[in-house]
């Protein structure tokens, strides 16, 4: 006998209030990592939509709420490229809107002549690049991996998009799961299918390679101060700055503090309950010698197995619903949760913590009892 | 003769009491003998006995157990795990451990190695006859026979003084025979043993008998 294995005894003892108990811990934990996992997820989609596209900046309308709400002229690209430190930069126009049967994909709009053409990897037929010799409506469109895949099309079928038939012409692939779910098409074709003649939602640029993080930064200063009525963001500021992502990201944050308060209450409760209907226990563990600490340690260790058990069932059960919710057809491909060890880690280490201060505060008080008053009779 | 316990001018007052608990008590337990304490209900038995464990905070005296005077908490705990057994009225056995384990439970901490203490536990237990009962939770028990394990787990880290505090005064007339030889037994090969009680027949077994009335011994100035 241990006294884990005290412990242990205790929790199974009474498998109901235990297993209750331990289910309110693997909630609130599950929400935590599903939540969180998620919202990087969605984070990391946005982040990995620019690089792959090969973009360090991006300058969009001022005071625009999302990237997509912004316009800016297209003729701006021509003078952004001349500033000093500008590799290249080109007009870009982004649209939610479906494909073919598929549910909303991220289509993007550049000029044949953009840089993120070289960026963008095409592993069947061509970008849409030189005049479709079929005589359509519009130039063509290239589709994401995934996507294509999803809808079963391969270069030369066509495809319904803005209502109108577009011709697949190639295939690409990329790194960000919103590229693997989204589509590239001509400036031109999807300023004339939306009515934005000579529009762009934002001009990205690429900065020139080998800069040292200083000279990025003072590049990117000169862009703004350049263009004062823009405003110019590198990827990482414009991921952190996007309104939706602050919104997910404080919803997230509301939604596991009270599921972990709530949880921690539950613990708290349930420990209270165990101390106070196990005085006359915890009162011989002290006559018979034990010193105060190790009975606190036999009841903190009835707390950090119980939400122990409820933390590792919670990391499984969030991993689960994360990938769940990123499967569902109305979010398939713009999410892939990002769940690494150290927010499994993190999870576990809140669990525990729930389990140790729900159990030390009411051991401490029972610690602190009169041994004598309870055993000199029931 | 040394005193295996000597209290000194033991002072308890409690709250809501006019006359103290203890009044100024003095009281030494030979080493080796069998002391019976008396006396009418309310008249401090009972305190007097945990003051004797440091299980209660005094307002005035010294109780010293061979030789040692502790003061702190966590001395008395030290003395108690390693010189003191202590009896109750009622079992106080923690439901959840067999009878074995709830013998072994004040080795822990005392003993490192678990199979010493299995050993150990299964040892006192044969000596208060309920070997073949080890394995049985608290519930499965009778009254008699979970007195018998609190008595084992008492000598569980073989103590030279076993306190007890009316440790038949839920058994019947068999059973209350059966424990008060043990205790008579244990004494026999050495251990102190003081025990309070009511009843006349368990004081005739003793080897002496101390009377308190009003906190203090009978005969005290
Ligand atoms: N924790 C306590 N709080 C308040 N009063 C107490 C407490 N413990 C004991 N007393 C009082 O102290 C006095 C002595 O109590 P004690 O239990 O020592 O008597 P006793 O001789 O053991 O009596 P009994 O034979 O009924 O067990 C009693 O009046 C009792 O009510
Ligand atoms: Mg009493």
């Amino acid at each position: 006998m241990t006294l884990t294995g005290i412990a242990l005894r205790n929790l199974t003892h009474r498998p109901w209030r235990t297993g209750l108990t331990l289910l309110g811990v693997a909630l609130a934990i599950a929400a935590y990592v599903a939540l969180v996992g998620l919202t990087r997820g969605i984070e990391n989609t946005l982040l990995e939509g620019f690089s792959s596209r090969g973009t360090d900046v991006v300058m969009t309308e001022a005071g625009a709420a999302d990237i997509l709400s912004s316009v800016v002229p297209e003729s701006l690209a021509a003078e952004v490229a001349q500033v000093e430190g500008v590799q290249a930069a080109a007009p870009e126009m982004g649209r939610m809107t479906t494909v073919g049967e598929a549910t909303t994909s991220f289509i993007v709009g550049w000029p044949p002549d953009a840089y993120g053409f070289d960026s963008v990897e095409i592993i069947a037929g061509r970008f849409p690049v030189a005049e479709d010799a079929s005589g359509e409506v519009a130039g063509g469109i290239a589709l994401g991996a995934r996507l294509a895949e999803r809808l079963n099309v391969a270069p030369g079928d066509r495809v319904q998009v803005f209502a109108v038939p577009f011709a697949v012409t190639g295939i690409y692939a990329a790194d960000g799961v919103m590229s693997q779910n989204g589509a590239l098409m001509r400036l031109g074709d999807m300023q004339a299918q939306t009515y934005r003649e000579a529009q762009a939602t934002s001009v990205v640029v690429r900065l020139e390679d080998n800069l040292s993080p200083a000279e990025r930064d003072a590049v990117i200063d000169g862009l703004a101060d350049r263009f004062p009525n823009l405003s110019v963001d590198a990827t990482e500021e414009m991921v952190e700055e996007y309104l939706n992502l602050r919104i997910a990201n404080i919803l997230a944050w509301v939604v596991s503090t009270v599921a972990v308060l709530s949880a921690a209450l539950a613990v708290l409760n349930t420990m209270a309950m165990t101390v106070n209907e196990r005085r006359g226990e915890i009162a011989i563990m002290g006559a018979v010698g034990w010193p105060r600490g190790r009975v606190i340690r036999v009841l903190l260790l009835e707390g950090a197995w119980l939400t122990a058990a409820g933390s590792v069932l919670g990391i499984l059960a969030g991993v689960a619903v994360a990938w769940i919710v990123a499967r569902s057809p109305s979010v398939e491909g713009f999410v892939e949760p990002v769940i690494d060890a150290a927010l499994l880690a993190r999870a576990l280490a809140l669990g525990l913590g729930i389990g140790l201060i729900g159990a030390y505060l009411p051991a401490a008080r029972a610690a602190r009892e009169d041994p004598a008053a309870i055993l000199r009779g029931k | 003769m040394t005193a295996a316990i000597s209290a000194r001018g033991l002072v308890k007052r409690f709250p809501a009491m006019e006359h103290p608990a203890l009044d100024d008590l003095s009281l030494d337990v030979a080493e080796g003998e069998m002391l019976a304490i008396t006396g009418p209900s309310g008249s401090g038995k009972s305190t007097a006995l945990y003051a004797m464990a440091g299980l209660i905070r005094l307002d005035a005296g010294a109780v010293t157990v061979l030789g040692q005077t502790p003061v702190r908490r966590a001395d008395w705990a030290r003395v108690r795990a390693a010189s003191l057994g202590l009896v109750f009225q009622d079992d106080w056995l923690l439901p959840t451990l067999t009878a074995v384990q709830n013998v072994e439970m004040p080795m822990i901490g005392v003993e490192r190695s678990a199979t010493l203490r299995a050993e150990r536990a299964h040892a006192a237990l044969d000596r208060v006859g309920l070997a073949k009962h080890a394995d049985r939770l608290p519930a499965g028990l009778s009254g008699g026979e979970r007195q018998r394990v609190a008595i084992a787990r008492a000598l569980a880290n073989s103590p030279a003084v076993v306190l007890a505090d009316e440790p038949t005064g839920e058994l019947d007339v068999a059973n209350s025979e059966r424990v008060v030889g043990l205790l008579r037994g244990l004494n026999d090969a050495g251990t102190t043993v003081v025990i309070v009680t009511h009843d006349p027949g368990v004081a005739a077994a003793c080897g002496r008998e101390v009377h308190m009335v009003d906190g203090k011994l009978e005969d005290a100035p």
